[in-house]
Protein backbone atom coordinates (compact mmCIF):
# COMPACT_ATOMS: atom_id res chain seq x y z
CA UNK A 1 0.00 0.00 0.00
CA UNK A 2 0.96 3.54 -0.72
CA UNK A 3 2.37 5.75 2.31
CA UNK A 4 2.45 8.82 0.09
CA UNK A 5 -0.18 11.43 0.86
CA UNK A 6 -2.02 12.95 -2.35
CA UNK A 7 -0.79 16.28 -3.71
CA UNK A 8 -3.89 18.67 -3.29
CA UNK A 9 -2.10 21.83 -3.87
CA UNK A 10 -4.12 23.38 -7.24
CA UNK A 11 -2.19 24.18 -10.11
CA UNK A 12 -2.69 27.43 -11.48
CA UNK A 13 -2.81 30.93 -9.75
CA UNK A 14 -4.79 33.49 -8.10
CA UNK A 15 -5.88 36.19 -10.42
CA UNK A 16 -8.22 39.46 -10.54
CA UNK A 17 -12.03 38.92 -10.62
CA UNK A 18 -11.53 40.26 -14.16
CA UNK A 19 -9.17 37.76 -15.77
CA UNK A 20 -11.63 35.06 -14.12
CA UNK A 21 -14.43 36.68 -15.92
CA UNK A 22 -12.33 37.18 -19.30
CA UNK A 23 -11.18 33.43 -19.00
CA UNK A 24 -14.88 32.10 -18.49
CA UNK A 25 -16.07 34.04 -21.14
CA UNK A 26 -13.38 33.97 -23.45
CA UNK A 27 -14.02 30.12 -23.62
CA UNK A 28 -17.62 30.25 -23.76
CA UNK A 29 -17.34 32.23 -26.74
CA UNK A 30 -14.93 29.79 -28.23
CA UNK A 31 -16.84 26.83 -27.34
CA UNK A 32 -19.71 28.35 -28.67
CA UNK A 33 -18.40 29.19 -32.12
CA UNK A 34 -17.07 25.88 -32.73
CA UNK A 35 -20.12 23.50 -31.35
CA UNK A 36 -22.05 26.09 -34.14
CA UNK A 37 -20.06 25.46 -36.90
CA UNK A 38 -19.71 21.67 -36.24
CA UNK A 39 -23.91 22.32 -35.87
CA UNK A 40 -23.91 23.65 -39.32
CA UNK A 41 -21.98 21.39 -41.29
CA UNK A 42 -23.16 18.52 -40.25
CA UNK A 43 -26.69 19.38 -40.78
CA UNK A 44 -27.80 19.01 -44.25
CA UNK A 45 -26.25 15.42 -43.78
CA UNK A 46 -28.70 14.94 -40.88
CA UNK A 47 -32.03 15.94 -42.39
CA UNK A 48 -31.34 13.98 -45.15
CA UNK A 49 -30.70 11.22 -43.58
CA UNK A 50 -34.01 12.10 -41.21
CA UNK A 51 -36.16 12.25 -44.41
CA UNK A 52 -34.68 9.25 -46.03
CA UNK A 53 -35.41 7.35 -42.61
CA UNK A 54 -39.09 8.80 -42.61
CA UNK A 55 -39.62 8.28 -46.29
CA UNK A 56 -39.00 4.58 -46.10
CA UNK A 57 -41.04 4.34 -42.50
CA UNK A 58 -43.91 5.86 -44.32
CA UNK A 59 -43.62 3.69 -47.43
CA UNK A 60 -42.80 0.79 -45.48
CA UNK A 61 -46.42 0.81 -43.49
CA UNK A 62 -48.47 1.64 -46.66
CA UNK A 63 -47.65 -1.40 -48.75
CA UNK A 64 -48.32 -0.01 -52.15
CA UNK A 65 -47.74 3.64 -51.91
CA UNK A 66 -44.85 4.97 -53.99
CA UNK A 67 -45.14 8.57 -52.87
CA UNK A 68 -46.60 10.42 -49.79
CA UNK A 69 -47.73 13.82 -48.44
CA UNK A 70 -47.12 14.90 -44.88
CA UNK A 71 -50.01 16.96 -43.03
CA UNK A 72 -49.37 18.94 -40.04
CA UNK A 73 -52.78 19.47 -38.02
CA UNK A 74 -53.37 23.11 -36.87
CA UNK A 75 -54.50 24.26 -33.71
CA UNK A 76 -58.17 24.36 -34.54
CA UNK A 77 -57.93 20.51 -35.60
CA UNK A 78 -57.36 21.25 -39.42
CA UNK A 79 -55.08 19.52 -41.84
CA UNK A 80 -52.68 21.49 -43.36
CA UNK A 81 -50.04 19.96 -46.06
CA UNK A 82 -46.54 20.81 -44.95
CA UNK A 83 -43.14 20.29 -46.66
CA UNK A 84 -42.14 16.96 -47.17
CA UNK A 85 -38.82 17.70 -44.93
CA UNK A 86 -40.74 18.70 -41.91
CA UNK A 87 -40.53 17.41 -38.78
CA UNK A 88 -44.17 18.07 -37.32
CA UNK A 89 -45.96 16.20 -39.66
CA UNK A 90 -48.90 14.41 -37.30
CA UNK A 91 -49.92 12.29 -40.57
CA UNK A 92 -48.80 11.51 -43.60
CA UNK A 93 -51.08 10.71 -46.82
CA UNK A 94 -49.92 7.49 -49.39
CA UNK A 95 -50.37 7.60 -52.89
CA UNK A 96 -50.08 4.10 -55.33
CA UNK A 97 -48.26 4.84 -58.83
CA UNK A 98 -51.64 6.13 -60.32
CA UNK A 99 -52.04 9.28 -57.51
CA UNK A 100 -54.63 6.82 -55.82
CA UNK A 101 -54.81 7.37 -52.16
CA UNK A 102 -54.06 3.98 -50.16
CA UNK A 103 -54.18 5.33 -46.82
CA UNK A 104 -52.81 6.99 -43.95
CA UNK A 105 -49.49 6.52 -42.24
CA UNK A 106 -49.79 7.51 -38.89
CA UNK A 107 -47.18 8.54 -36.14
CA UNK A 108 -48.45 7.25 -32.14
CA UNK A 109 -46.93 7.43 -28.95
CA UNK A 110 -47.22 6.14 -25.39
CA UNK A 111 -45.44 4.45 -22.38
CA UNK A 112 -44.09 1.21 -22.51
CA UNK A 113 -42.67 -1.14 -20.04
CA UNK A 114 -39.67 0.98 -19.63
CA UNK A 115 -40.00 4.46 -22.04
CA UNK A 116 -41.97 6.29 -24.31
CA UNK A 117 -42.80 4.07 -27.40
CA UNK A 118 -42.90 5.63 -30.82
CA UNK A 119 -44.75 3.91 -33.40
CA UNK A 120 -45.57 4.52 -37.08
CA UNK A 121 -48.72 2.77 -38.47
CA UNK A 122 -50.95 2.42 -41.95
CA UNK A 123 -54.42 2.82 -41.65
CA UNK A 124 -57.16 2.43 -44.70
CA UNK A 125 -60.33 4.92 -42.81
CA UNK A 126 -62.20 4.04 -45.48
CA UNK A 127 -62.42 0.19 -44.98
CA UNK A 128 -61.33 0.18 -41.59
CA UNK A 129 -58.63 -1.92 -41.68
CA UNK A 130 -54.61 -1.58 -40.66
CA UNK A 131 -52.02 -1.63 -43.42
CA UNK A 132 -48.84 -2.10 -41.22
CA UNK A 133 -46.99 -1.14 -38.28
CA UNK A 134 -43.23 0.00 -37.59
CA UNK A 135 -41.80 0.48 -34.06
CA UNK A 136 -39.50 3.59 -34.28
CA UNK A 137 -38.34 4.19 -31.03
CA UNK A 138 -38.79 1.97 -28.02
CA UNK A 139 -36.39 1.12 -24.79
CA UNK A 140 -37.86 -1.93 -23.69
CA UNK A 141 -35.76 -4.99 -22.33
CA UNK A 142 -33.65 -6.72 -24.51
CA UNK A 143 -34.28 -10.31 -25.40
CA UNK A 144 -37.99 -9.62 -23.96
CA UNK A 145 -39.76 -6.31 -24.65
CA UNK A 146 -37.98 -5.24 -27.36
CA UNK A 147 -39.10 -7.82 -29.78
CA UNK A 148 -41.52 -5.75 -30.46
CA UNK A 149 -39.32 -4.11 -32.81
CA UNK A 150 -38.08 -6.82 -34.97
CA UNK A 151 -40.44 -9.82 -34.14
CA UNK A 152 -42.25 -10.74 -37.56
CA UNK A 153 -44.44 -12.62 -36.63
CA UNK A 154 -46.18 -9.73 -34.32
CA UNK A 155 -45.46 -7.30 -36.81
CA UNK A 156 -47.00 -9.09 -39.43
CA UNK A 157 -50.41 -9.38 -37.01
CA UNK A 158 -51.11 -5.24 -37.85
CA UNK A 159 -51.14 -6.16 -41.68
CA UNK A 160 -53.88 -6.29 -42.86
CA UNK A 161 -55.94 -6.24 -39.56
CA UNK A 162 -59.84 -5.36 -39.43
CA UNK A 163 -60.80 -3.28 -36.63
CA UNK A 164 -64.23 -3.85 -34.91
CA UNK A 165 -66.79 -0.94 -34.24
CA UNK A 166 -69.44 -0.98 -31.92
CA UNK A 167 -73.23 -0.22 -32.70
CA UNK A 168 -72.28 3.41 -32.85
CA UNK A 169 -69.76 2.35 -35.68
CA UNK A 170 -67.17 3.81 -32.46
CA UNK A 171 -63.92 1.61 -33.16
CA UNK A 172 -63.26 -0.65 -30.43
CA UNK A 173 -60.13 -0.33 -28.86
CA UNK A 174 -56.99 -3.68 -29.89
CA UNK A 175 -57.12 -6.62 -26.96
CA UNK A 176 -54.54 -9.05 -26.21
CA UNK A 177 -55.57 -12.11 -27.14
CA UNK A 178 -55.66 -14.45 -23.61
CA UNK A 179 -55.00 -17.59 -26.21
CA UNK A 180 -54.06 -17.71 -30.13
CA UNK A 181 -56.15 -17.86 -32.76
CA UNK A 182 -58.68 -15.66 -30.95
CA UNK A 183 -61.58 -13.49 -32.33
CA UNK A 184 -61.39 -10.37 -34.94
CA UNK A 185 -60.07 -7.06 -33.23
CA UNK A 186 -57.68 -9.26 -30.84
CA UNK A 187 -54.09 -9.71 -31.27
CA UNK A 188 -51.51 -11.98 -29.72
CA UNK A 189 -49.31 -10.86 -27.93
CA UNK A 190 -45.26 -11.88 -27.74
CA UNK A 191 -44.47 -14.35 -25.12
CA UNK A 192 -42.70 -12.76 -22.29
CA UNK A 193 -43.64 -9.48 -23.32
CA UNK A 194 -46.40 -9.26 -22.21
CA UNK A 195 -46.39 -5.74 -20.85
CA UNK A 196 -44.93 -4.64 -23.92
CA UNK A 197 -47.75 -5.63 -26.48
CA UNK A 198 -50.71 -4.47 -24.50
CA UNK A 199 -48.84 -0.99 -24.71
CA UNK A 200 -48.31 -1.15 -28.23
CA UNK A 201 -52.03 -2.17 -28.19
CA UNK A 202 -53.13 0.67 -26.11
CA UNK A 203 -51.36 3.11 -28.09
CA UNK A 204 -52.83 2.00 -31.29
CA UNK A 205 -56.42 1.99 -29.82
CA UNK A 206 -55.71 5.87 -28.18
CA UNK A 207 -53.90 7.14 -31.70
CA UNK A 208 -57.23 5.11 -33.78
CA UNK A 209 -59.69 6.49 -31.38
CA UNK A 210 -58.81 9.99 -32.34
CA UNK A 211 -58.10 9.89 -35.87
CA UNK A 212 -60.14 7.02 -37.60
CA UNK A 213 -63.28 9.27 -36.80
CA UNK A 214 -61.86 12.55 -38.17
CA UNK A 215 -60.45 10.84 -41.50
CA UNK A 216 -63.63 9.88 -42.05
CA UNK A 217 -66.15 12.33 -40.92
CA UNK A 218 -64.54 14.49 -43.00
CA UNK A 219 -63.60 13.39 -46.65
CA UNK A 220 -62.75 17.11 -47.33
CA UNK A 221 -59.53 15.95 -45.31
CA UNK A 222 -58.84 13.66 -48.12
CA UNK A 223 -56.43 14.83 -50.58
CA UNK A 224 -58.24 15.88 -54.04
CA UNK A 225 -58.26 12.63 -56.35
CA UNK A 226 -55.93 14.52 -58.25
CA UNK A 227 -52.75 14.11 -57.13
CA UNK A 228 -50.03 13.73 -59.25
CA UNK B 1 -6.11 7.96 -4.48
CA UNK B 2 -3.74 6.72 -6.19
CA UNK B 3 -5.32 7.36 -9.56
CA UNK B 4 -5.20 11.10 -8.39
CA UNK B 5 -1.24 11.18 -8.60
CA UNK B 6 1.30 11.16 -11.42
CA UNK B 7 3.12 8.21 -11.76
CA UNK B 8 6.46 8.62 -10.47
CA UNK B 9 7.89 7.83 -14.34
CA UNK B 10 5.67 10.30 -15.39
CA UNK B 11 8.94 11.83 -17.00
CA UNK B 12 8.79 8.87 -19.24
CA UNK B 13 6.11 9.51 -21.91
CA UNK B 14 6.16 5.99 -22.98
CA UNK B 15 5.38 5.02 -19.42
CA UNK B 16 2.77 6.98 -19.40
CA UNK B 17 0.78 5.88 -22.09
CA UNK B 18 1.28 2.19 -21.29
CA UNK B 19 -0.07 3.27 -17.47
CA UNK B 20 -3.83 3.95 -18.93
CA UNK B 21 -3.68 0.73 -21.08
CA UNK B 22 -2.61 -1.81 -18.37
CA UNK B 23 -1.21 -0.51 -14.59
CA UNK B 24 -3.71 2.35 -14.30
CA UNK B 25 -6.41 0.93 -16.33
CA UNK B 26 -9.54 3.46 -16.14
CA UNK B 27 -12.07 1.20 -15.81
CA UNK B 28 -10.28 -2.40 -13.98
CA UNK B 29 -8.12 -0.49 -11.67
CA UNK B 30 -9.76 3.07 -11.52
CA UNK B 31 -13.11 2.60 -11.56
CA UNK B 32 -14.14 5.33 -13.78
CA UNK B 33 -16.65 5.61 -15.82
CA UNK B 34 -18.39 2.83 -14.78
CA UNK B 35 -21.74 4.14 -16.05
CA UNK B 36 -21.54 3.98 -19.55
CA UNK B 37 -19.41 1.24 -18.81
CA UNK B 38 -22.28 -0.88 -17.64
CA UNK B 39 -24.66 0.90 -19.73
CA UNK B 40 -23.85 0.58 -23.25
CA UNK B 41 -21.90 -2.36 -23.25
CA UNK B 42 -24.69 -4.36 -24.56
CA UNK B 43 -23.13 -4.93 -28.09
CA UNK B 44 -19.45 -4.89 -28.94
CA UNK B 45 -20.52 -1.70 -31.89
CA UNK B 46 -22.21 0.22 -29.13
CA UNK B 47 -18.92 -0.26 -26.79
CA UNK B 48 -16.58 0.49 -29.34
CA UNK B 49 -18.78 3.75 -29.88
CA UNK B 50 -18.88 4.74 -26.94
CA UNK B 51 -14.91 4.00 -25.82
CA UNK B 52 -14.07 5.86 -29.41
CA UNK B 53 -16.02 8.66 -28.33
CA UNK B 54 -14.66 9.03 -25.29
CA UNK B 55 -11.02 8.76 -26.05
CA UNK B 56 -11.65 11.20 -28.98
CA UNK B 57 -12.69 13.60 -26.15
CA UNK B 58 -10.27 13.00 -23.30
CA UNK B 59 -7.41 13.40 -25.93
CA UNK B 60 -9.12 16.13 -27.41
CA UNK B 61 -9.45 18.18 -23.84
CA UNK B 62 -6.32 17.19 -22.95
CA UNK B 63 -4.55 19.06 -26.01
CA UNK B 64 -6.53 22.29 -25.13
CA UNK B 65 -6.07 22.40 -21.43
CA UNK B 66 -2.55 21.59 -20.96
CA UNK B 67 -1.21 24.55 -23.24
CA UNK B 68 -4.02 26.57 -20.90
CA UNK B 69 -2.78 25.27 -18.17
CA UNK B 70 -0.69 28.38 -16.90
CA UNK B 71 -3.04 30.86 -18.57
CA UNK B 72 -5.97 29.22 -16.55
CA UNK B 73 -6.98 31.04 -13.19
CA UNK B 74 -7.18 28.64 -10.54
CA UNK B 75 -10.32 30.05 -9.24
CA UNK B 76 -12.15 28.90 -12.34
CA UNK B 77 -10.00 25.91 -12.66
CA UNK B 78 -12.71 23.48 -12.85
CA UNK B 79 -15.05 25.16 -14.41
CA UNK B 80 -12.96 25.92 -17.21
CA UNK B 81 -12.27 21.89 -17.88
CA UNK B 82 -15.73 21.35 -17.70
CA UNK B 83 -16.45 24.07 -20.53
CA UNK B 84 -13.73 22.54 -22.68
CA UNK B 85 -14.73 18.88 -22.37
CA UNK B 86 -18.68 19.71 -22.63
CA UNK B 87 -17.77 21.79 -26.07
CA UNK B 88 -15.85 18.45 -27.17
CA UNK B 89 -18.68 16.15 -25.84
CA UNK B 90 -21.34 18.31 -27.97
CA UNK B 91 -19.37 18.46 -31.12
CA UNK B 92 -19.08 14.96 -30.78
CA UNK B 93 -22.19 13.86 -29.92
CA UNK B 94 -23.05 16.25 -33.69
CA UNK B 95 -20.42 14.39 -35.27
CA UNK B 96 -21.73 10.73 -34.21
CA UNK B 97 -25.22 12.17 -35.54
CA UNK B 98 -23.87 13.17 -38.44
CA UNK B 99 -21.91 9.80 -39.21
CA UNK B 100 -24.32 7.21 -38.03
CA UNK B 101 -27.66 8.21 -37.19
CA UNK B 102 -28.96 4.65 -35.72
CA UNK B 103 -25.52 4.26 -33.65
CA UNK B 104 -26.69 7.85 -32.29
CA UNK B 105 -29.98 6.54 -31.59
CA UNK B 106 -28.50 3.50 -29.64
CA UNK B 107 -25.93 5.10 -27.44
CA UNK B 108 -28.71 7.94 -26.69
CA UNK B 109 -28.80 9.95 -23.49
CA UNK B 110 -25.29 8.34 -22.42
CA UNK B 111 -23.28 10.19 -25.58
CA UNK B 112 -24.04 13.81 -23.99
CA UNK B 113 -23.30 11.95 -20.55
CA UNK B 114 -19.34 11.52 -21.38
CA UNK B 115 -19.27 15.23 -20.18
CA UNK B 116 -20.12 13.75 -16.52
CA UNK B 117 -17.60 10.66 -16.60
CA UNK B 118 -14.89 11.59 -13.85
CA UNK B 119 -12.55 9.68 -16.25
CA UNK B 120 -12.00 13.08 -18.55
CA UNK B 121 -12.43 15.49 -15.43
CA UNK B 122 -9.86 13.57 -13.23
CA UNK B 123 -6.90 13.12 -15.89
CA UNK B 124 -7.60 16.93 -17.03
CA UNK B 125 -7.30 17.76 -13.19
CA UNK B 126 -4.75 14.78 -12.05
CA UNK B 127 -2.60 14.92 -14.93
CA UNK B 128 -3.30 17.35 -17.87
CA UNK B 129 -3.88 20.81 -15.78
CA UNK B 130 0.13 19.59 -14.57
CA UNK B 131 2.19 18.56 -17.52
CA UNK B 132 3.58 19.84 -20.93
CA UNK B 133 0.92 18.80 -23.85
CA UNK B 134 3.17 15.87 -25.53
CA UNK B 135 2.99 13.74 -22.08
CA UNK B 136 -0.51 15.05 -21.39
CA UNK B 137 -1.54 13.80 -24.92
CA UNK B 138 0.28 10.28 -24.34
CA UNK B 139 -1.61 9.62 -20.96
CA UNK B 140 -4.98 10.98 -22.36
CA UNK B 141 -4.00 8.65 -25.86
CA UNK B 142 -3.11 5.56 -23.47
CA UNK B 143 -6.01 6.01 -20.90
CA UNK B 144 -8.60 6.61 -23.98
CA UNK B 145 -7.29 2.80 -25.89
CA UNK B 146 -7.14 1.73 -22.09
CA UNK B 147 -11.05 2.47 -21.91
CA UNK B 148 -12.09 1.82 -25.21
CA UNK B 149 -10.67 -1.54 -25.45
CA UNK B 150 -12.02 -3.02 -21.86
CA UNK B 151 -15.08 -0.93 -22.86
CA UNK B 152 -15.00 -3.08 -26.50
CA UNK B 153 -14.09 -6.43 -24.34
CA UNK B 154 -17.23 -6.11 -22.74
CA UNK B 155 -19.14 -5.53 -25.08
CA UNK B 156 -18.08 -8.62 -27.33
CA UNK B 157 -18.40 -11.07 -24.23
CA UNK B 158 -21.77 -9.73 -23.84
CA UNK B 159 -22.89 -9.53 -27.12
CA UNK B 160 -21.34 -12.93 -27.41
CA UNK B 161 -23.48 -14.30 -24.64
CA UNK B 162 -26.88 -12.10 -25.20
CA UNK B 163 -27.16 -12.47 -29.11
CA UNK B 164 -24.87 -15.17 -29.82
CA UNK B 165 -23.49 -12.65 -32.35
CA UNK B 166 -20.54 -10.51 -32.51
CA UNK B 167 -20.74 -6.70 -34.32
CA UNK B 168 -24.28 -8.36 -35.55
CA UNK B 169 -22.53 -11.36 -37.44
CA UNK B 170 -24.23 -14.21 -35.53
CA UNK B 171 -21.16 -16.65 -33.94
CA UNK B 172 -22.66 -19.64 -32.47
CA UNK B 173 -25.72 -20.58 -34.88
CA UNK B 174 -29.69 -20.81 -34.76
CA UNK B 175 -29.39 -23.86 -31.99
CA UNK B 176 -27.45 -20.99 -29.94
CA UNK B 177 -30.58 -19.76 -27.03
CA UNK B 178 -28.90 -16.31 -26.27
CA UNK B 179 -28.13 -15.39 -22.82
CA UNK B 180 -31.02 -12.39 -21.96
CA UNK B 181 -29.42 -11.81 -18.65
CA UNK B 182 -26.06 -10.48 -20.18
CA UNK B 183 -28.09 -8.01 -22.59
CA UNK B 184 -29.66 -6.73 -18.88
CA UNK B 185 -28.04 -3.86 -16.72
CA UNK B 186 -27.07 -7.12 -14.20
CA UNK B 187 -25.55 -8.65 -16.86
CA UNK B 188 -23.10 -6.30 -17.41
CA UNK B 189 -22.07 -6.48 -13.75
CA UNK B 190 -21.57 -10.29 -14.09
CA UNK B 191 -19.07 -9.54 -17.53
CA UNK B 192 -17.29 -6.29 -15.42
CA UNK B 193 -16.37 -8.55 -12.34
CA UNK B 194 -15.38 -11.47 -14.14
CA UNK B 195 -13.06 -9.02 -16.26
CA UNK B 196 -11.84 -7.70 -12.70
CA UNK B 197 -11.19 -11.16 -11.91
CA UNK B 198 -9.38 -12.38 -14.56
CA UNK B 199 -7.47 -9.06 -14.52
CA UNK B 200 -6.66 -9.40 -11.11
CA UNK B 201 -5.61 -12.88 -11.76
CA UNK B 202 -3.09 -12.01 -14.34
CA UNK B 203 -1.49 -8.92 -12.02
CA UNK B 204 -1.17 -11.57 -9.39
CA UNK B 205 0.28 -13.86 -12.02
CA UNK B 206 2.84 -11.63 -13.57
CA UNK B 207 3.46 -9.00 -10.92
CA UNK B 208 6.47 -7.20 -12.74
CA UNK B 209 3.71 -5.91 -15.52
CA UNK B 210 1.02 -5.33 -13.61
CA UNK B 211 3.10 -3.25 -11.02
CA UNK B 212 5.34 -0.57 -12.84
CA UNK B 213 8.16 0.50 -10.79
CA UNK B 214 5.98 3.14 -8.66
CA UNK B 215 4.40 0.44 -7.48
CA UNK B 216 7.07 -2.21 -6.63
CA UNK B 217 7.91 -0.50 -3.04
CA UNK B 218 5.03 1.18 -2.47
CA UNK B 219 6.65 4.61 -1.43
CA UNK B 220 8.29 6.18 -4.86
CA UNK B 221 8.04 9.88 -4.34
CA UNK B 222 5.68 11.41 -6.89
CA UNK B 223 7.58 13.36 -9.43
CA UNK B 224 5.97 17.16 -10.44
CA UNK B 225 6.79 19.32 -13.18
Amino acid sequence: MSTRTPDFSLPGRDASPLRVYTTLVGIALIAGLAIALAHEFTRPLVNERRAQLRSAAVLGVLPGAVEFRSYVETADGRLQTTPADSDSASLFAGFAAGGRLIGFAIPAQGMGYQDRIRLLYGLDPATGVLLGLSVLESRETPGLGARIVDDADFLNLFSGLALTFDAQAQVLPLRLATRPGAAAGTIDGITGATVSSQAVASILSDSLAYWLPRLRAEPALLPESGHG
Amino acid sequence: MAELLPPADSNAPAAQFHAGLWRQNPILVQALGICPTLAVSNTAINALAMGLATALVLIASALVISPLRDLIPRQVRLASFVLVIASFVTMTDILVEAIDIDLHRALGAFLPLIVVNCLILGRMEAFAARHRPRVAALDALGMGIGFMLTLLVLGSVRELLGHGALFGMPVFGAAFEPWVIMLLPGGGFFALAALVLGYRWLALRFPEQAAGPRDADGAAPAVRP
